[in-house]
C-alpha cells in the first residue's frame, strides 16, 4: 500500500462521491416524506431541501386514506400492502434458504448431482419477463393468483437459485474434516449438518438471509403481475398513489418508502454482528 | 479393545489404486505406525479403517466383527485429523464433551470426565476459550483429547505431530505413548516420519505406492530391511545402495566396485551364503553409513574414495566420499575431522551389510 498524499485524496474523494451518490435520493425521500403538498413540486413554489412546514399528513394520508391537505380520499391505505410485502417476502425468504440450503450442502458434499448448481444458476438466466408470462398462467389455472401463499412460492423459487449458490459457496468452504471428526465421534449425518456444519456457516446463513429478503422485497414486476387487490405488496401499491387531479404524490410515495426502508435496515442491523464477523473457519492448520 | 484386521484390503479411486491387496495384522493394545512417503496409502488406509473412505475390496475386521460396511459411528473408533478439525463455532469444554454428549451421557458424568481430560492434557484454563483462538500446540492437545475422552477401543491419530514445533513434538511423543499406556488402546498411527515411528510404535508397517513393503518390529524393519525402498527409507542418513558386481575368485568370494576397488566378503559366513544365493547375478550393496570406516588410503582391502564434502549435523559429522563411480555417505563421531580433497580409503564389516537383487530390489537371502 502506498501511502502518498495524492492516493489519499483521490481514495477518499472517489469513496465520498459514492457515498453523495448513494445517499442524496435517500436524504431527498427522508425530507420529501414529511413535506406537505404544496412542497412536492416546484408547482407552487421552490423546491427547497427541507421541508418549509414539516408535517405528517402523508403517513396520515397512507394510513387513513384522507388528510386535510388533499380532497381526494385513497380508497386503499398502506397496512395491507404492508402486511402482504412483510408476509411474502419472510415466507418466500424461508421457502429460498430452506431449500437452498439443504440442496447446497448435498451438492457440496455428496458427489451427486453435477450438473444440478449450473440448471440451478439457469433459472437467472431467463430474462424474467419471459418467464412471467407462462407463471402467471400457470398460477391463474392453479387459483393462486392474488393469494398469499401463491405470491410466496413464486419468491421462493425466484430466490432459490442465490440462496442455494450463497451457501453452496459457503459450504464448499467448510473442511470435509470437520464433518468427518463428527461422524468418527458418533454424529449421524443429519447430526453433523445440524450440529457442527450449520453453526459454522450461520454468519453465511445470515447474510444470505437479508440478501434475499431483500430481492423479495423489493420486487415489483412479479408482485405487479400476480396481485389484483388483496395482496397487492408495498412497490405496487406505491406506484398506485397517484391520481387525476393531484397528479403523483411524491410525499405520500416518499413516506411509503421510508417505512419500506425499515424492515432491511432493522435486519441489517440485527444480524450485523454475523456479517460484519464473517467467515473464520479457523482452526484448520494446513 | 480390539484387534484389527485388514485382508486385502484395497482402495480405488477411478483407475488410481491408492492400497492394493494390504494385509495387515494390528494386534490389541498395540501401538502400529504407518510409515511411508506422501501418497503411498497410509491416509487412506486410515480412513478405511476408521469407516470415512469406503474400501473397494476386502475386509476389516475388528476381533471378529466385520465393520467394513458400518458407518464410521458405529465403529467406536477415535481420530486425530491432520490439520486437528476443532469445532471452531464451539469452546473448548463443549469439544472435549462433543462425543460424550452425542452418546447421551449424564451431564454431571460429561463434566466429569471432560475435566479429567482437561487436567491429563494441561487445558484446565483454556476450558471457557472458544476454540477459535487456541495456538495450534493447543489445538492439537483440544484434538486428542477430544478424540480419547470417550476412550474408543481403537485409536486412529494422521500425522498428529507434523505442524507442531520441535519442542512440543518431542514432549507430545513422550505424551502420547504415556496415553497408550494408560488407556491401552490399539493405536495406529499415520506419519512420513521413520524417527517417530521408531521411537513410538511397537509396530512399524512400511508402505511404499499402496503397497505394504514390509511389517515388523521398529528394530526388524531398520536391522533387516526387505528391499531396498525399506532400506533407503528407514535411517538419517539413509542407506547407502551400491550397484557392486559378484566376482568369484578362487573359491573366494568378493563385490568389485570398478576403479574403486573390490570388497572382499571374507570370512562372514552368512554374507557368504547370502552372496552364493546371489550367484552371479547383478546386487544391490547396502550399508549404512555409521556401518562404514574410514581408514588411511594405503592399506590393504577396502574402497578408494576421495572426501568431497563433510556436513556437520550436531551429533555427528556426515562425511561425503566420492568412490569411482558411486558416492557414499560415512557417519563419524561429530568431532571427526578430515579435509576435503583427502584420499581415504572405506572398508565395511561384511556383518553389517545387506545386499539386494538389482532387478526386483528385494533383499537376497533374507530368511
Amino acid at each position: 500500500m502506498t501511502s502518498r498524499p495524492v492516493f489519499f485524496f483521490v481514495r477518499y474523494g472517489l469513496i465520498l462521491l459514492a457515498l453523495v451518490i448513494v445517499l442524496i435520493p435517500t436524504v431527498w425521500m427522508g425530507t420529501m416524506a414529511f413535506k406537505p403538498f404544496p412542497e412536492w413540486t416546484t408547482a407552487t413554489g421552490d423546491l427547497t431541501w427541507l421541508p418549509k412546514e414539516a408535517t405528517w399528513g402523508n403517513f396520515e394520508y397512507i394510513f387513513t386514506g384522507q388528510t386535510e391537505d388533499l380532497l381526494v380520499t385513497l380508497d386503499r391505505t398502506a397496512e395491507r400492502p404492508i402486511l402482504a410485502s412483510l408476509l411474502t417476502a419472510v415466507l418466500g425468504t424461508a421457502i429460498a434458504v430452506i431449500a437452498g440450503t439443504l440442496g447446497a450442502y448435498s451438492v457440496s458434499r455428496f458427489k451427486i448431482g453435477n450438473n444440478l448448481p449450473l440448471s440451478v444458476l439457469q433459472l437467472r438466466l431467463f430474462p424474467p419477463l419471459a418467464v412471467m408470462i407462462p407463471v402467471m398462467i400457470m398460477w391463474a389455472s392453479l387459483g393462486m393468483v392474488d393469494t398469499w401463499w401463491g405470491l410466496s412460492l413464486i419468491y421462493g423459487i425466484v430466490t432459490l437459485p442465490f440462496a442455494f449458490w450463497l451457501m453452496k459457496t459457503f459450504f464448499d468452504d467448510v473442511p470435509i474434516e470437520i464433518e468427518e471428526a463428527a461422524l468418527v465421534e458418533g454424529c449421524s449425518r443429519f447430526r453433523v449438518f445440524w450440529k457442527v456444519t450449520l453453526p459454522m456457516v450461520k454468519a453465511a446463513l445470515a447474510s444470505t438471509c437479508l440478501f434475499v429478503f431483500i430481492l423479495n422485497w423489493s420486487d415489483y414486476l412479479i408482485a405487479l403481475l400476480l396481485t389484483r387487490k388483496d395482496w397487492v405488496t408495498i412497490p405496487v401499491y406505491m406506484n398506485s398513489l397517484a391520481s387525476a387531479m393531484g397528479g403523483q404524490m411524491y410525499g405520500c410515495k416518499a413516506a411509503l418508502g421510508l417505512i419500506a426502508a425499515i424492515p432491511p435496515v432493522v435486519l441489517g442491523i440485527a444480524i450485523q454482528k454475523y456479517l460484519v464477523r464473517g467467515l473464520t473457519f479457523g482452526a484448520l492448520k494446513q | 479393545m480390539a484387534a484389527i484386521r485388514l485382508s486385502h484390503l484395497t482402495k480405488k479411486f477411478g483407475a488410481f489404486t491408492a492400497v492394493d491387496a494390504l494385509d495387515l495384522l494390528i494386534p490389541d493394545k498395540e501401538f502400529v505406525a504407518l510409515l511411508g512417503p506422501s501418497g503411498c496409502g497410509k491416509t487412506t488406509t486410515m480412513n478405511m479403517i476408521a469407516g470415512i473412505e469406503q474400501a473397494t475390496e476386502g475386509q476389516i475386521l475388528f476381533d471378529d466383527r466385520d465393520v467394513r460396511r458400518l458407518p464410521p459411528n458405529q465403529r467406536d473408533v477415535g481420530f486425530v485429523f491432520q490439520n486437528y478439525a476443532i469445532f471452531t463455532h464451539m469452546t473448548v469444554y463443549d469439544n472435549l464433551a462433543f462425543g460424550l454428549s452425542v452418546r447421551k451421557l449424564a451431564r454431571a458424568e460429561i463434566d466429569r470426565r471432560v475435566r479429567e481430560m482437561a487436567a491429563l492434557m494441561r487445558l484446565e484454563d483454556r476450558l471457557e476459550w472458544p476454540s477459535s483462538k487456541l495456538s495450534v500446540n493447543e489445538l492439537q492437545k483440544v484434538a486428542i483429547g477430544r478424540s480419547a475422552i470417550t476412550e474408543p477401543a481403537i485409536f486412529l491419530l494422521d500425522e498428529p505431530l507434523s505442524n507442531l514445533d520441535a519442542a512440543f513434538r518431542a514432549f507430545m511423543r513422550t505424551e502420547l505413548k504415556h496415553l497408550q499406556h494408560q488407556f491401552q488402546q490399539t493405536m495406529v498411527y499415520v506419519t512420513h516420519d521413520q524417527i517417530e515411528a521408531m521411537s513410538l510404535a511397537d509396530r512399524i508397517a512400511v508402505m511404499n505406492l499402496g503397497e505394504l513393503q514390509q511389517y515388523g518390529t521398529p528394530a526388524e524393519v531398520y536391522n533387516r530391511p526387505r528391499n531396498t525402498f525399506v532400506a533407503n527409507f528407514m535411517g538419517s542418513p539413509s542407506m547407502n545402495l551400491l550397484p557392486c558386481r559378484l566376482i568369484a575368485e578362487a573359491g573366494a568370494l568378493c563385490f568389485g566396485f570398478g576403479e574403486a576397488g573390490r570388497l572382499d566378503a571374507g570370512g562372514d559366513g552368512a554374507m557368504q551364503h547370502r552372496a552364493r544365493a546371489a550367484a552371479g547375478a547383478e546386487v544391490i550393496f547396502g550399508v549404512r553409513p555409521e556401518d562404514l570406516e574410514i581408514a588411511p588410503p594405503d592399506g590393504p582391502g577396502g574402497l578408494k574414495g576421495v572426501v568431497s564434502f563433510v556436513e556437520p549435523v550436531g551429533p555427528r559429522t556426515i562425511v561425503h566420499l566420492k568412490l569411482a563411480e558411486q558416492t557414499v555417505k560415512v557417519a563419524k563421531e561429530k568431532r571427526y575431522k578430515v579435509s576435503i580433497g583427502a584420499a581415504v580409503r572405506v572398508t565395511a564389516p561384511m556383518a553389517k551389510c545387506h545386499l539386494f537383487d538389482a532387478a526386483s530390489g528385494e533383499a537376497i537371502g533374507l530368511g
